[in-house]
């Protein structure tokens, strides 16, 4: 039985469900993201808008600079979650091997499912059929024999794509790509292997992988060896072993108010604690990391001898981490704070004989996110979080 | 520097430090053993800085002085020589030559002055204890010491005397690592010791030495205080150990005092029940199911790898149904340590802490914390 693995993305998802949304946008460079007028990033933009070489993450103001024509929305993340659920689920009716990647990317197991729904090209084009009645937006598939194949294919005609990578073809297909365009390798890579003169993906299976593995280090090696050979680097193959949940958030103005930053602190500290929750982890390192006006970025990263369980301590460990890498007085552009080696969970829980603090802001936490859980929609916030407008309504309302 | 000594007596002394010598050999010397001679024979001395022990053995002096050799090596050669006087000879550059029968072994040591300073004790205050009985609190308890490093607090068991109303003295030894604790009491001798009354935490590695040398041979300890260490004292041995700086937590307050529901039940056929059924319990987290009727336990388990398994055991019980999850180690390992046919495991529900008993024995008691699955 021959593997076949699909790679779903969605095409320009954000802009495109914006477009679909407010359908005058169609046909017009949709930038979604910051404020133009103030600072931060491009979150995703249509096809239109990257004619004007406009990218995800790149500044806004320089997103404007280039286009400043185009449309640009700020970012609806709970309408672009609700469409993505509805996908998901309809994805999901192909394979019961199914694996979610991010919000707007899946990776399907059809192996062995030939006979139940026909040629693997036939399937991919009922399911582009299917999300695009559904929703109206349109996806690229690639259909390769293992998992990280089936990524680059879909990403090679993008948009609307869809390309099938042969059982025998996979070394051609290779060939035929760019060394950045061999997903997981990074700027650095890519500048240390132009340093070793190899230009291209032929030119890196010739060089030796003993000089390879002095040159850019064991692992990356390694993977490129599997991925220039067409063969699977194990990517989403197996869950991973750890990893990490991290938040940052650019300042509209450098800031150096330490209010306000001990307010974005504490801010980062609840997402990350709720999203680390949602998905049954538990971490005891944490990692700050701070850019200042002039763009140095440092990081900091402490590994406690306790899981950090609630929101009251990470934000407690945060502010001694902040005084750490910060002087108090050089203007912060950037902050970010997260967890590293994030492990899963365990469902049996051993009672403490000593609760101390740290346990209490545990169950603390741990009933707000089931209070979250279960009125879908209701925020559960710390009061020094609430905006000064939304305690001016609250004290109308009161009123 | 030259002396004989007969080869069991050495064996012996070198075996009794091989625990304490410093294994990973940050510091060099800390893996050799000191060996200093006196009129009547030699003191080893072997220390990590943390436990340190030194104990004298007759031997026949030819020529006094003091050198360092490594405590390993010294212990491996010894402990295949024959059964015959071993010379021990020092020669320039700190060489020294081990001779016994035909066997001639020539070895490198290190200048005794390189050894850290080990402190004499003082004619301090001791108080004398049997070492059958301290063998047997140490027993009982050592298990529940934490494993884990950063909780340094917990990485010792907690020694403290009390005066009780008789106007006795009570000694009384508790470890716990946050989800069990053991705590034993036994009349001492009547000594105003201010540590012991304040309460002080003998560290692991301490107490390991303590136990090996309290089962070794019946006369009395001696146990006694200087500066932050514990000094412990037996026949020729002397041992010193740093107490943990650190405090231990208020252990009293988790022993639950009003648990109602009481179960009665033979301490044998629970162990080998939870030996069992632990089998196929997680490998990890060693989670079982206890399901409690009326004279009945259930006790089961269950793992996603392999399957599941449960077995009743008759006990004497006549409260209300319930279900209470726990680590079998915790109960095993407190169950094995015990002599009594029947125990007595006092609960309230399935979130608060259990608490074992002997039936026939008030001295012992463990906490153990339920887990939840």
């Amino acid at each position: 039985m021959c593997s076949c693995f699909f790679h779903v993305d969605l095409d320009a998802f954000f802009a495109s469900v914006e477009q679909e949304d407010q359908p005058q946008y169609k046909g017009r460079p949709v930038i979604v993201g910051a404020d133009p007028q103030k600072r931060g990033v491009v979150s995703a933009c249509s096809y239109e808008a990257r004619k004007f070489g406009i990218h995800s993450a790149m500044p806004i103001s320089e997103a404007f600079r280039r286009c400043p024509q185009g449309v640009f929305l700020p970012v609806r993340m709970e309408r672009y979650h609700e469409i993505s659920e509805k996908i998901m689920a309809a994805l999901k009716n192909y394979t019961p091997h199914f694996i979610q990647i991010s919000v707007d990317e899946a990776s399907l197991d059809l192996s062995g499912m030939e006979k139940l729904f026909g040629p693997p090209r036939e399937v991919a084009w009922r399911i582009k059929e299917e999300i695009r009645e559904l929703t109206g937006l349109t996806l690229s598939v690639g259909i390769a024999p293992n998992r990280y194949l089936a990524k680059l294919a879909s990403e090679y005609e993008k948009p609307n794509g869809l390309t099938q990578i042969l059982p025998g073809q996979e070394e051609s297909f290779v060939n035929r790509l760019e060394l950045r365009e061999l997903w997981g390798v990074g700027p650095k890579t890519l500048d240390r292997l132009k340093e070793l003169n190899i230009r291209n993906v032929v030119e890196l299976r010739a060089y030796p992988q003993a000089a390879l593995k002095a040159m850019i280090g064991e692992a990356m090696a390694d993977f490129l060896h599997r991925v220039i050979r067409g063969q699977s680097p194990a990517i989403h193959e197996n869950p991973p072993k750890s990893h990490s949940v991290s938040a940052e958030l650019t300042f509209e103005q450098d800031c150096k108010n330490r209010e306000v930053i001990k307010k974005t602190l504490l801010s980062l500290s609840q997402q990350l604690m709720t999203r680390l929750m949602n998905e049954e982890g538990k971490s005891r390192t944490l990692v700050l990391k701070v850019r200042t006006f002039d763009f140095s970025t440092s990081s900091v990263r402490k590994t406690y001898p306790y899981y950090i369980s609630s929101s009251e301590t990470m934000y407690k460990n945060a502010l001694d981490l902040l005084d750490q890498k910060w002087d108090s007085t050089t203007p912060l552009r950037l902050i970010g704070l997260g967890f590293a080696q994030v492990e899963k969970e365990e469902k049996s829980f051993q009672g403490e004989l000593f609760e101390e603090a740290r346990d209490k802001a545990k169950r603390l936490e741990e009933a707000v996110f089931d209070i979250k859980k279960k009125w879908n929609g209701v925020s559960l916030t710390k009061a020094s979080l609430l905006s000064r407008k939304a305690q001016d309504k609250n004290e109308r309302e009161k009123k | 520097m030259e002396f004989t000594i007969e080869k069991e007596i050495f064996y012996k002394g070198l075996s009794k430090i091989q625990g304490i010598v410093e294994k990973k050999n940050t510091i060099p010397i800390l893996s050799n053993v000191l060996i200093e001679t006196n009129l009547d024979g030699i003191y080893l001395t072997a220390t990590d800085l943390e436990v340190g022990i030194k104990a004298f053995y007759p031997a026949n002096i030819k020529k006094n002085g003091k050198i360092t050799i490594s405590a390993k090596k010294l212990y491996e050669i010894t402990k295949e020589l024959p059964d015959k006087n071993i010379t021990f000879k020092v020669k320039e550059n700190s060489w020294i030559e081990i001779k016994c029968d035909k066997s001639i072994f020539n070895i490198v040591g290190l200048a005794a002055d390189e050894f850290p300073y080990f402190p004499e004790p003082e004619n301090d205050q001791f108080i004398n204890i049997k070492s059958s009985l301290i063998k047997e609190m140490i027993d009982k308890t050592y298990f529940s010491i934490s494993t884990d490093e950063t909780k340094y607090n917990l990485n010792g068991i907690f020694f403290k005397s009390e005066d009780t109303d008789k106007g006795e003295k009570l000694l009384s030894l508790i470890a716990t690592d946050g989800h069990r604790l053991s705590m034993i009491k036994k009349n001492i001798q009547d000594n105003q010791i201010k540590e012991l009354d304040k309460g002080v935490i003998f560290p692991k590695k301490g107490i390991y030495e303590l136990r090996k040398i309290a089962e070794d041979g019946e006369s009395d300890l001696k146990i006694g205080f200087m500066d932050n260490n514990a000094v412990i004292k037996k026949e020729n041995i002397f041992i010193i150990m740093r107490l943990v700086d650190g405090e231990f937590p208020d252990y009293k307050r988790v022993v639950p005092m009003n648990n109602n529901l009481i179960i009665t039940i033979n301490r044998n056929s629970l162990f080998h029940s939870l030996k069992r059924i632990s089998i196929l319990s997680n490998e990890k987290s060693k989670g079982i199911k206890i399901n409690l009727k009326e004279n009945s336990m259930e006790i089961s388990s269950s793992n996603s790898d392999y399957g599941e398994a449960h077995e009743e055991v008759d006990i004497d019980y006549n409260g209300p149904e319930l279900t209470i999850g726990y680590n079998a180690r915790y109960i095993i390992d407190v169950l094995q340590t015990q002599e009594s046919e029947k125990i007595q495991i006092n609960i309230k529900d399935h979130l608060s802490p259990g608490l074992i008993k002997c039936f026939d024995d008030d001295d012992y008691l463990a906490v153990i914390m339920p887990m939840r699955l």
